[in-house]
């Protein structure tokens, strides 16, 4: 008797176990299996895929037609007509990676962005659509030739020690950017800035530069008081950029503290901020390297606001009712997923085995198959949501057919085992596995189909793959690339020769074309906004046709927000980038 | 023992200054092969400073190589670099170009306040459960002992971790989900603070003790065991001890040796599986430094936490040794 009894209590102990652990697994898997009855569709556009305009003139219908209450994706704030702001409260955000420093001028990326557009204004900001919007200046205007840009200033403009925002701190502020900002063609154009009135700056320049207008928003030229950091002789080195108490900046939100041990920054209201004190009292961003503990936090309303990319992490927060989920935000930035070819491979500087491959890819199967339909698709380096974008052009569709047609006129016909003697590597970036080595897998097998052998070579971390890419020890490679909001910053760079050099991110293809470069240096110089996109246009043929990459889809780069609590959300081209002050919290 | 030159020299002096002797041999062979490795690997601060800022000119490369060194002979590096280590300086990060003895440090405080916790609720509880089950051994409470033990020692920590995460952050919201601090704290005293940190603490601290729980308990089960057979405990129980003094003061003081020296010789075991709770749980600790190091492929860090971890446990072990001289009479000094 002794025994069974205690055979039984055992038994009973060790299911009690196994129910405690089903019980809390099943709750993530009841949560997974609703996705499959109301996709994904619900909070993210997917048919933007199929469509070709740019992703934020899309409408978010479709598909369900029946209206959805105020938890879908609007591009609007997604709430009532009129809901009174209301002021108070701490706004918690999070990003990936934790800063080094929060000065723009130095560089650019969402680490040193997101804290640093709040506690620096800049010239102008941007809204959803790529219009240029008054911010320390109230207006600005081309001379007719397009060489002289003039900035009205706002005259309540101050400095968070109470100094006026001025013409020659604006001045200062592109002097420390063409000092040491790696975009070298932001203001590489500027000769001359004239500060002889405080509140208007007069900027000349060698040649007609329209981008200089996106050039001046916070993620690019925040504006730094001249009398506090003119004295700094290396700033690039300066604890000024990121310490309390010895930063000084011109935004909305006041730095009180920089932990870099919690990894967490800490800032207040800007009460004096000339464009209206913020509706919030305080902002925390929070660095959460892993998604999974963010979007748990998100869930239960520790954090308002965070970006989301990976496919299972978008899926996970899509059927989180509290959260709203949506692909605007962030479009300034421009990712996009593309194949680099290494034009110093013998086989790969032919063009129609570029051709060949790109034809051997199914993007459908890419974005729909691998992604859950995230991504948009890409045909050119210029990102879909740019106004530069030309949504007209041939993309490359899967066609295996013409894929063989064109490897056997190039030379390399099918062998009796159906492969063509061609044997390549491919790399992916270790660090975005789903857009990286996942799309490298597909495009082994894919290439198989039409008799390539393509062999996948893992990178341990950021820094090998980036050394290979530097020193174009590689046949192919899977590649991110951002635009940074125009052409000229972030697209010219993969295709000037001058640019062939061992640094990633440059033209690490050894991609030659005078002929392309000089439409580049023209379009970058059309002082005509019509006439640029134009050239544009002809310059994505031109690369469409040479293929010194595969230009796939976009890295989506989805803005998550909760919902009940965050108002007004930042939804603009640069999202989280974007100066906070019109965000408010209902609570 | 003969006594030939050392006889000036008191035994446990002599105990001590052998160990100090042996750590810093390691110490030297840890620097070499971790600072060798990491020289070893392809792409350098260089190329990781300039994919941090969006990519830059051969000058900006060529003059970060120039400032931090790395256009020098590796042995005058590494040389550089070990003379360094002894007098307090780490290099700076890659990253952020602030000392790496900086970082290191304010770490250390977190990971030594979770490690420690996990180890002591490890080594109390475990020991605890283990004569619980010792001295009922066939009953079924014992037999559920074991199931829990061997439940925590199969299920991998940053699983148990995750679970844990979802039912007490998540499921029934009681316990904050990450860091050591609140993001938002409503009122700032010293006390709240202390328990803010406490709540954070509780997850991490569980998650990674109940690991080491299941196998303290199975060694203090056997090990009480086979003391509760032997004859001293016979003969305090003869002549009518208490059943409770006989388990807790003569047995256990035997029954806990085994336990002390696993623990220490597992310490090392324990920081590392710190960096898996660390990173789960998201503590600001010296794991997740080591995690962050390594994607951003920040040699200097990297190589600090290593030292520094070493160095950790180089005096862990130290302590373990002088532990057992005061539990157990038999090993002090100069009776061995």
């Amino acid at each position: 008797m002794g025994t069974t009894s205690k055979r039984i209590l055992l038994a009973t102990a060790v299911l009690a176990i196994f129910a405690l652990l089903a019980a809390s697994c099943g709750d993530d898997d009841t949560d997974s299996s609703v996705v499959v009855d109301p996709p994904v569709l619900d909070t993210v556009p997917q048919d933007l895929n199929q469509t070709t305009e740019p992703p934020p003139e899309e409408d978010p219908d479709p598909v369900d037609p029946e209206p959805d209450p105020p938890d879908t994706t609007e591009p609007d704030p997604p709430d009532t007509p009129d809901p009174e702001p209301v002021t108070g409260g701490t706004l918690v955000y999070a990003m990936q990676t934790l800063p080094t420093h929060f000065n723009g001028n130095i560089a650019s990326g969402t680490p040193p962005n997101t804290p640093g557009s709040q506690l620096f204004a800049s010239p102008l900001r941007f809204d959803g659509e790529w219009n240029p919007q008054p911010y320390l200046a109230d207006s600005w205007e081309f001379s007719d030739n397009g060489t002289t840009l003039t900035l009205h200033l706002n005259e309540n403009a101050l400095f968070h020690d109470g100094e006026p925002v001025e013409s020659h701190d604006v001045a200062f502020s592109i002097r420390m950017n063409q000092e040491n900002h790696p975009f070298k063609p932001m203001f590489a154009a500027v000769t001359d800035l004239d500060t002889s009135d405080p509140h208007t700056l007069v900027i000349k320049m060698a040649n007609p530069h329209p981008a200089i207008l996106i050039a001046m928003s916070p993620a690019l030229l925040p504006v730094f008081p001249e009398h506090v950091y003119g004295d700094v002789e290396n700033i690039r080195d300066c604890t000024c950029n990121s310490t309390a108490g010895e930063l000084v900046g011109s935004g909305p939100f006041v730095l009180d503290e920089f932990d870099t041990t919690n990894r967490v920054i800490r800032m207040s209201a800007n009460e004096d901020f000339f464009m209206g004190r913020p509706y919030v009292d305080d902002i925390v961003i929070a660095v959460r390297p892993s998604v999974n503990e963010l979007i748990t936090e998100m869930e239960n309303g520790e954090i308002h606001i965070g970006n989301v990319q990976g496919v299972a992490d978008l899926q996970r927060v899509s059927n989180i009712d509290s959260l709203t989920v949506t692909p605007q935000g962030l479009e300034g930035i421009g990712a996009v997923v593309s194949m680099q070819f290494n034009l110093e491979d013998e086989v790969l500087a032919i063009k129609e085995v570029r051709q060949a491959i790109a034809y051997a890819i199914d993007k459908d199967f890419i974005i729909d198959e691998l992604q859950g339909g995230l991504p948009f698709r890409a045909k050119s380096p210029i990102h879909p949501g740019s106004p530069y974008y030309d949504p007209d052009m041939e993309g490359y569709e899967f066609d295996q057919a013409k894929a063989a047609e064109l490897l056997d006129a190039a030379g390399f016909p099918a062998g009796d085992d159906g492969k063509r003697g061609i044997s390549l590597t491919i790399d992916a970036i270790p660090t975005a596995d789903d857009y990286q080595s996942v799309v490298a897998e597909y495009a082994k097998s894919a290439l198989a189909d039409v008799g390539i052998d393509l062999e996948l070579r893992a990178s341990p971390d950021f820094g090998t793959w980036a050394g290979y890419l530097a020193n174009r020890n590689y046949d192919i490679t899977m590649q991110i690339l951002f635009m940074w909001a125009d052409p000229i910053i972030g697209v010219h760079r993969s295709f000037l020769e001058s640019n062939i050099v061992p640094i990633p991110f440059a033209n690490n293809s050894a991609y030659i074309n005078p002929e392309l470069e000089e439409m580049m240096l023209a379009a970058g110089t059309e002082a005509d906004l019509d006439a640029r996109a134009q050239s544009y246009r002809e310059i994505q043929a031109v690369l469409a046709e040479d293929l010194p990459f595969h230009w796939i889809e976009t890295l989506p780069t989805n803005t998550v927000y909760n919902t009940a609590v965050v108002q007004n959300p930042p939804l603009s081209i640069w999202g989280i980038m974007s100066p906070l002050h019109e965000v408010w919290l209902a609570q | 023992m003969p006594t030939v030159a050392g006889t000036a020299v008191p035994k446990p002096v002599r105990v001590i200054l052998a160990r100090t002797g042996h750590a810093l041999g390691l110490l030297v062979a840890v620097i070499f092969v971790g600072f060798t490795l990491l020289h070893l690997a392809p792409g350098d601060a260089a190329d990781v400073i300039n994919s941090i800022s969006g990519g830059g000119d051969q000058e900006f490369i060529d003059q970060i190589r120039r400032d931090r060194g790395l256009d020098r002979p590796y042995h005058e590096q590494l040389i550089d670099y070990t003379l360094g280590v002894f007098t307090g300086d780490f290099d700076d990060s890659y990253q952020y170009q602030t000392p790496v003895r900086d970082f290191v440090l304010d770490r250390l405080w977190p990971t030594l306040l979770l490690t420690g916790t996990a180890l002591l609720f490890a080594v109390i509880g475990g020991t605890l459960l283990g004569i619980y089950a010792a001295r009922r051994p066939t009953k079924a409470s014992s037999h559920f002992v074991t199931a829990v033990s061997l439940f925590g020692f199969s299920a991998p920590v940053f699983w148990t971790g995750i679970m844990l995460l979802l039912i007490f952050s998540l499921w029934l919201p009681i316990l904050p989900t990450q860091g050591m601090h609140s993001l938002v704290l409503e009122n700032d005293g010293w006390f709240d603070r202390q328990w803010d940190t406490f709540q954070h603490l509780v997850l991490p601290a569980f998650t990674l003790g109940f690991l080491y729980l299941a196998q303290y308990s199975r060694i203090a089960r056997a090990s009480m065991l086979e003391v509760l057979g032997s004859d001293y405990v016979r003969t305090a129980r003869a002549k009518g001890l208490r059943e409770r003094i006989v388990v807790y003061k003569h047995a256990l003081r035997n029954a806990v040796i085994p336990v002390v020296t696993i623990a220490g010789l597992q310490f090392s075991q324990l920081l590392s599986g710190a960096v898996l709770v660390e990173v789960v749980f998201g503590w600001p600790g010296m794991g997740t430094l080591a995690f962050e190091a390594v994607l951003t492929r920040d040699a200097p860090i990297l190589l600090g936490v290593l030292i520094v971890s070493t160095m950790v446990v180089i005096v862990v072990n130290l302590l373990t040794d002088l532990s057992y001289r005061i539990i157990d009479p038999r090993i002090r000094f100069g009776r061995t």
